[in-house]
Parts: structure tokens; C-alpha cells; sequence
């Protein structure tokens, strides 16, 4: 999963390899994130891990740091090809550069790198912003954009509307960006409240792993 | 523009600054407010008339802000912990030669260096000088990232009547979480001139002097009473804050940023359990709205003042209220966020 900073890929990420988990035994969800301080899959790993996920971290004290820190573990699970590996990297094209220490390791029929898109965050609201995020990304990561996550949301504020006119949007980018759209993330709780005649492509619902300290519980 | 955007709280406080005219930054990064020197880096680059500066040091950065400043530019600086004790030489020179600008601190744990997450452990430096000598800066505290928008232009706003540095003072959440935000046309508002005193060339004028410093007791102490005067005045004028559920309360929660945010969670569902709290929430920590605590305190309430710090704000609490209540506290510290459930626990203790 790569997109801008804020996308929404660690959720999904995290959402995505519980559902990979469903149909394979060996899935690990990767958190390569570099930019993000906090929000990050480190900070529920435990509760992914009582779920039988593998998730692979910085360790010990590195967990709460800032600093880029790659696991040894990484390579060794790249090579196994027994394993469904998701990779959770940081925003930006400066998150993705991580990507390209891996290059050689990852082979072009093996793998996916999908784009999260939210057309709702600053750098990435109209087509010439999104095709410029994709190309940044696949230039620092040395790799190709295989498809697109279309993830419009205004975060508490979404609803079908934000939904229905920020899909639109990535629908258009994904045909200019000759992409195809993997999915559309969208927030558990609009879970068969949503009319499915607006959307073509396959739904994914989202449980959110990432919660503010006055939310309710 | 009236649209809704899904802003990070440190790429809100660069959108809003920009769009209240700031052209100028100059700043070093520090987890957790990066975002925001990223963010200004990207748009002011594309600017014209516009500088975007990543300084060599925080010292250097705030440097950067007098010369601007000295123009009459809007101009901004953010960082840190650390990086903003560093500013403190700079912020103390700003306030005394009068220069609008404003100085963005989105805090992380302290003392020294601390951790890269979200503490209130600035709230001593932020309201009682930081700096050397008698001054002090006018310090919004904002509590969601639509307020960090509508606080920072409003920021820009009050450096310019005052001509005095802003503080805007955020916990380092409030710099990294997400929501949606709306940048709304503001009513134009009156300012000053500031013809009368900005460095832009004295061709066919007299030169202006913008100088820190007079060796002559007898004018620096008028000067420094002048500026104690204009600080009488904020106090008069530009209180502000938000209070809650006061009606009939057994307790008064005081607390700011992140930590109000839970608190009002905290009201929330003590009220499904019988329990009535109110909340005083201080939007301005200088000059501080010790009026309604003092007028609160009359009534005899118990407070209870929740921090993420050791205990700061409490202490003006307790010189508002003058004996008159008791004023209890409640802090977490090293970068951990009191819970909902260890607020109302603290809460039950004291009624």
C-alpha cells in the first residue's frame, strides 16, 4: 500500500491482511512507515497478533521512534513465497523510498502496489495532483503502480455524498492513470446504508484500528 | 472556498496561515509538527513575493522572523520542544521590539529530549515569559483542527493589533490526527497601520529604528512599563474560552487542547450515570480567563484540573480561585494521554 500522507493506507493495510489472513495462514502486515510519528500499525500490534496476523515492527525502544529502522525479518519473509506479505509504507514519494532497498527482491509477477487515493486530502484533490503523487512514488520506489484504492472520506464527516463525488474523481484518475480500481475502502458503519448502484467496483468495508483518546468506547 | 478538506493539524495551521497573507517561514523540523514546515515548503516555494526558509538551527530560524517581521510581513516559525527553548532568545528580542509574528509549538514530551509524543508540558514557557525579562505572548490553545484553522488566522489578526508575538500552543495529536476542515471568508477586520514603524526603505522619510535594547534605565523602564500596559490591556480585551454544562455541576473539569476533548467525552457519559460536570475550557492560556473560575469559585464548586504535565495550568487555577474552592489535579506525563475512564474515576474522588 502506498498513496499520500494521510491516505488511509494503514488502516486499510491493516484491514486488508486480517481479510488475506480469512484464506491464508502465513499473512504479515509490514509497517514500513517512516514519516507518520503516530498512527501507526506498531501501535496495535498486539491486538493483530491475537488475530493471527504476523506483523513485523520496529523492536524494543525503536517502536516510539522517528527514525528509519528496517527489520532484518523483512528480506528473509520476501523470499519465503509461502508468505502473503503487506507492505504498510510511509506517505509520499519520500515514504515509498524505502521500496526501492527492496527492488531486487521483489519480483515483477508477484506483486501488487496499490494506491490509495483520498481525494479529500490536500495534495491529492484533482487529477493532475494525483497523477503527479503516482508518478513521484513509482520514481522514489522504483516501482509500478499495479492498481488503486479509492478511499474518498472526510473522516467523521463522511457521508454517502463525500462518498458518491470523491469516488467519481478517482474513477476519472484511475481511467486518465490507465489503472484499474481495486476497490473502494469505506467506513464500517455505512455497511449496508449505502446505495450500491453508485459503485461499480467492489466494496471494502473498514473497521478503524486507529482511535482518538475521546472517541467513544 | 467553503469546501470541506481531510486535514492533518499541522497542514491546517499552514493553509490557515497562508491564507491570512503569511509569506514568509523560516523553520527547522522536530517530530511531531514536520508536516507543517513540509507543508509550507510546498506551497510558499510555488509563491511569488514568498520565502520559504529551512534554517540552519531554530536559533537562526527565529532570526530570520525579526528581519521579516521588521517589514510588516506576516511571518511564521513552528517547532517543537527543544527547537522552541532554542527560539527563546528570539522570542524575548521579538517582544520587546514590538514585532507581530507568530510562533507555533506543537509539544511533545519533556523535559530535555524528551519522546516525540503528545505532552502540555510547554504551558509554563508558553504563558510565563521562556525567555529572559519581563514580556509575555499572547497564547491560543486550540482544541480541534477546525479551531487550529480559525485560531491561527485570528493569530495573525491579534499580532498585528498588538504588535506582539502569538503563541499558538497544540499538543502533538492535535498536530498529527486528521479531520475535516472548512476555510470560511472572515470579515475583514481593522488593524493598525504599520506605515509608521516598518523597515521598507526610508527614501523621503525620516528612518525608522527597530532596536531590543536601551542602555538608559530611566527610557528603558518606561518602555518596558509601555509594553506592561499593552499586556493590561490583552488581558481586558482578548479573554476567550469555552464553558460547558455549568448549570447545577458537582465539579468543574478545567483543561485545554487534547485533553478538553476527552473530557467532554468524559461529561458525556458521567451524565448517563447521574453525574453533572461542567467544563471550563481556556481557548486563551495568556491572558487567561481567570474571571469565570473566579466567579465559578464563588459558588463553591470543586475543581479538578487535568493536564498532561505535572501541574502548570493548575497553579493559575488555584490563583483564580483564591482559596475559595478546593482545586484538585489529575496529569499524565512522558507522553501518555489521560483516559476517559481515569478522568472519571478522578471525578468520583472529589465529589
Amino acid at each position: 500500500m502506498v498513496g499520500s500522507l494521510g491516505s488511509g493506507k494503514t488502516e486499510i493495510a491493516i484491514n486488508y491482511s486480517l481479510y488475506c489472513r480469512r484464506n491464508y495462514d502465513q499473512v504479515a502486515i509490514v509497517d514500513l512507515d517512516m514519516v507518520n510519528p503516530y498512527f501507526r500499525t506498531r501501535e496495535v500490534r498486539d491486538r493483530l497478533n491475537t488475530k493471527g496476523l504476523k506483523v513485523i515492527t520496529p523492536e524494543g525502544g525503536m517502536i516510539y521512534a522517528d527514525l528509519p529502522f528496517v527489520s532484518p525479518e523483512i528480506k528473509g519473509l520476501m523470499q519465503n513465497t509461502n508468505y502473503h506479505l503487506i507492505l504498510d509504507v510511509g506517505g509520499d514519494n519520500k515514504g515509498a523510498v524505502i521500496l526501492g532497498y527492496f527492488r531486487d527482491l521483489i519480483s515483477n509477477e508477484n506483486y501488487e502496489m496499490l494506491l490509495v487515493v483520498n481525494s479529500y486530502r490536500p495534495f491529492t484533490q484533482n487529477l493532475p495532483q494525483i497523477r503527479q503523487m503516482a508518478q513521484e512514488i513509482e520514481d522514489s520506489s522504483r516501482l509500478k503502480i499495479t492498481g488503486i484504492v479509492s478511499n474518498p472520506n472526510l473522516g467523521t464527516q463522511t457521508d454517502q455524498e463525500v462518498i458518491r463525488k470523491g469516488h467519481m474523481l478517482i474513477k476519472e484518475a484511475a481511467v486518465k492513470l490507465n489503472l484499474p480500481i481495486k476497490f473502494i475502502s469505506i467506513d464500517k458503519r455505512f455497511y449496508q446504508k449505502i446505495s450500491l448502484e453508485d459503485f461499480d467496483q467492489p466494496i471494502f468495508y473498514l473497521e478503524r484500528f486507529m482511535r482518538l483518546p475521546w472517541e467513544q468506547l | 472556498m467553503g469546501e470541506k478538506i481531510l486535514m492533518k493539524g499541522n497542514e491546517a495551521i499552514g493553509e490557515s496561515a497562508i491564507r491570512a497573507g503569511c509569506r514568509f517561514f523560516f523553520g527547522y523540523p522536530i517530530t511531531p509538527q514536520s508536516e507543517l514546515i513540509a507543508y509550507m515548503a510546498k506551497k510558499l516555494l510555488k509563491m511569488e513575493d514568498a520565502a520559504f526558509v529551512q534554517s540552519e538551527s531554530e536559533i537562526a530560524a527565529i532570526n530570520m522572523v525579526y528581519g521579516a517581521a521588521s517589514t510588516g510581513a506576516r511571518v511564521m516559525t513552528s517547532s517543537s520542544g527543544p527547537g522552541i527553548s532554542l527560539k527563546q532568545e528570539g522570542i524575548s528580542y521579538l517582544s520587546v521590539a514590538e514585532l507581530p509574528c507568530v510562533v507555533v509549538n506543537i509539544m511533545r514530551s519533556g523535559p530535555g529530549l524528551g519522546n516525540i509524543q503528545p505532552a502540555q508540558g510547554d504551558y509554563f514557557q508558553a504563558t510565563k515569559g521562556g525567555g529572559h525579562g519581563d514580556y509575555r505572548l499572547i497564547v491560543l490553545a486550540p482544541s480541534s483542527i477546525q479551531e487550529l484553522v480559525d485560531l491561527t488566522s485570528e493569530a495573525f489578526d491579534l499580532a498585528d493589533k498588538y504588535r506582539n508575538p502569538v503563541m499558538i500552543l497544540a499538543d502533538g495529536l492535535l498536530g498529527q490526527m486528521m479531520e475535516a476542515v472548512e476555510f470560511k471568508e472572515k470579515p475583514k477586520v481593522e488593524l493598525p497601520d504599520k506605515k509608521g514603524w516598518t523597515l521598507t526603505g526610508c527614501e523621503g522619510r525620516e528612518p525608522h529604528c527597530i532596536i531590543p535594547f536601551d542602555l538608559d534605565p530611566v527610557a528603558f523602564e518606561k518602555w518596558t512599563n509601555n509594553l506592561g500596559e499593552k499586556y493590561i490591556k490583552i488581558k481586558e480585551k482578548e479573554v476567550r474560552y469555552e464553558a460547558i454544562n455549568m448549570e447545577d455541576a458537582e465539579l468543574i473539569i478545567v483543561a485545554y487542547g487534547t485533553v478538553a476533548r476527552i473530557a467532554k467525552t468524559v461529561i458525556n457519559n458521567a451524565k448517563k450515570e447521574g453525574i453533572n460536570i461542567g467544563l471550563i475550557r481556556p481557548i486563551t492560556l495568556f491572558p487567561f480567563p481567570e474571571e469565570i473560575i473566579a466567579s465559578t469559585a464563588e459558588k463553591a464548586k470543586n475543581f479538578l484540573v487535568v493536564e498532561m504535565s505535572q501541574g502548570q495550568m493548575v497553579e493559575d487555577v488555584r490563583l483564580a480561585v483564591e482559596g475559595k474552592t478546593e482545586v484538585h489535579f489529575y496529569g499524565r506525563t512522558g507522553g501518555m494521554i489521560p483516559s476517559q475512564e481515569e478522568i472519571l474515576r478522578e471525578v468520583k474522588r472529589y465529589l
